[in-house]
């Protein structure tokens, strides 16, 4: 009962955000904040996947869009794939990236953070070679000048992002969401629960990546020229990380919300003085984690008003 | 009349699991037969739990076997171990804190079972064999430590165990509660589960059984009735003692 309620609800705030971000760009022309918007609320729900449910906290959750950026890159220059085609090889790319850090997921804790930080930060040092020149272009960065078209890549972001919000709705309403969460309450529980815990995790972190993956190859398609520094810069992971945070982590709208709220903040006040804004969600990290670990909605969880 | 007659359940032989280079099990090795209680007692750090621990799989051994109904399963994973028919309960209470009493028992009768018919009906047969069927939608992290052990036997329950390994559940209860554990243990044999509680207190497997394994320094020193074994010189020595 209470399951199907959450995902009829669940389904019903997806609807909202969709019309939304298809109307907005009619009466407000900064369409590059509402992508960027959107790229950061898909980032936060495919985050929210690994570490709200299971407890794994990625600090290296970069890695996945910038290996999906350059998946998608690399697909468009030397494949020739289509737009569209070449979006769905930056998650693939990404999702093989996530099988090869699987072995991660046996750390915990902030071993796991640091360790996974520094899979990405080796990521990056691999794309940005510049003996790597004639793949990735090296340091120099990657050109899609000939496929620039901010208005379809908006689209697909937008259903990237729908696809994020169904593929939490139906986490967070499922038997497998129970798993999950049972597995970020206790690993030796949960396996006397019977659940296979290696395996549940990865297929998390594996939906997680993919996520990341899309989000990058669209991001890739949308600015159509960006750098290595881009696409893996920490501050991407940061900020996810803070906002699903402020949100409340393992709910569908606690991600959009810190989303919306955070980034609209940092956009309209902070982008002038951005290095005020990295301490600053620096120290919100250290807060919302030591003494609102699930965010401001679980405030109102606390008062008994469900939220999806 | 041999000991026998149905057969052991579970073989435990020559296990040895090590901490360093200490010894936590050396060598023992035990029966226990199929649909009985067996009790389980020794000395403190003789290494009871950490019996049940590598027949759960939360710890792997580091020689010796353990074989369930003919089939080894030595040092498998627990989700697995579970899957075969085994389950346990934990000294010290671990149920998943942030989720609720139902949440516990459910994500157990959907992921612990072989059989994946008749979830809901497994959920209410835990919740109402262990008694929290009121406080079902508490968090776990709500309940008395009594409560929380209960609700460790339920999703243990909720897996359709045929050996349950239950570790240490009288400690602290009142003797009305022991009663009702007793009964509710007694209840889970009638029902065809074979149990081996492990307990310090002899009047409280003296409720549930007859026989009982003292085990000390990780070996098994002692097999037969509670009445022998509070007449048998190295029980009273290590265990019983005065
Ligand atoms: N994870 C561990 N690491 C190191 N030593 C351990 C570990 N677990 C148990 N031990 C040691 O192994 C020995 C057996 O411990 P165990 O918990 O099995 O004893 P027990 O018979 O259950 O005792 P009690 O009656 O106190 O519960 C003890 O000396 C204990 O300190
Ligand atoms: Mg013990």
């Amino acid at each position: 009962m209470y399951r199907k309620k959450g995902i009829i609800y669940g389904l019903g705030i997806t609807l909202l955000v969709i019309v939304l971000f298809i109307f907005l760009p009619n009466i407000y022309n900064n369409t590059s904040f509402l992508f960027n918007l959107m790229l950061y609320m898909a980032l936060a729900e495919g985050l929210n996947i690994i570490y709200g449910f299971t407890g794994y906290l990625p600090f290296g959750y970069v890695g996945f869009f910038g290996a999906g950026a350059y998946s998608a890159a690399l697909a468009i220059l030397f494949l020739h794939f289509p737009p569209l085609i070449a979006v769905l090889v930056g998650g693939i790319g990404a999702f093989l990236i996530g099988i090869i850090f699987i072995p991660l997921l046996k750390l915990s804790g902030a071993y796991f953070a640091i360790a996974n930080l520094a899979a990405s930060q080796a990521l990056y040092y691999i794309v940005a070679n510049p003996n790597l020149e004639k793949i990735t272009q090296g340091p120099y960065g990657i050109s899609l000048a000939n496929i620039y078209n901010p208005q379809v890549s908006y689209y697909v972001m937008l259903s990237i992002l729908a696809f994020s919000m169904v593929t939490v709705i139906f986490i967070r309403f499922s038997d497998y969401g129970l798993a999950l969460l049972s597995i970020k309450e206790d690993r030796v529980s949960a396996s006397l629960a019977g659940i296979n815990v290696p395996r549940e995790r990865s297929i998390a972190w594996g939906l997680s990546s993919f996520i990341a993956g899309l989000s990058g190859g669209v991001y890739a398609w949308y600015v159509a020229v960006f750098y290595p520094t881009t696409v893996f810069s920490l501050e991407i992971s940061v900020f996810v990380i803070v906002f699903v945070l402020f949100g409340g982590i393992g709910t569908l709208v606690g991600p959009l919300i810190g989303s919306l709220v955070l980034y609209s903040f940092y956009n309209f006040i902070g982008i002038s003085t951005p290095q005020y804004f990295q301490l600053s969600y620096g120290l919100l990290i250290i807060i919302f984690a030591l003494f609102i670990p699930n965010g401001i909605l679980s405030i109102f969880e606390k008062r008994g008003i469900h939220v999806p | 009349m041999s000991r026998n007659e149905n057969g052991a359940i579970l073989k435990i032989e020559d296990l040895i699991k090590k901490f360093g280079n200490f010894r936590a099990l050396d060598g023992v090795s035990l029966e226990v037969d199929k649909g009985k209680i067996i009790g389980l007692a020794g000395p403190n750090g003789s290494g009871k739990t950490t019996l049940i621990n590598v027949v759960s799989g939360v710890y792997k051994s580091n020689d010796g076997r353990v074989i369930f109904n003919g089939e080894e399963i030595t040092n498998i994973d627990s989700h697995k171990i579970v899957h075969k028919g085994i389950n346990r309960t934990f000294q010290i209470p671990k149920p998943l804190l942030g989720l609720t009493v139902e949440e516990n028992i459910r994500v157990a009768a959907v992921y612990g079972a072989k059989d994946k018919g008749k979830i809901e009906e497994r959920i209410e047969y835990s919740l109402s064999t262990i008694g929290l069927v009121d406080l079902r939608f508490k968090k776990a992290e709500s309940l008395t430590s009594t409560q929380q052990k209960l609700l460790d036997l339920g999703r243990a329950l909720a897996t359709n165990p045929k050996l349950l390994l239950v570790d240490e559940i009288a400690a602290g209860l009142t003797q009305k509660e022991l009663k009702m554990i007793a009964d509710m243990l007694l209840g889970l044999k009638e029902k065809g589960v074979t149990l081996m509680v492990v307990e310090h207190l002899m009047g409280f497997l003296d409720m549930i059984t007859d026989e009982v394994v003292i085990m000390n320094a990780g070996k098994e020193i002692f097999r037969g009735s509670i009445r022998e074994a509070s007449n048998n010189e190295e029980v009273i020595r290590v265990f019983l003692g005065g």
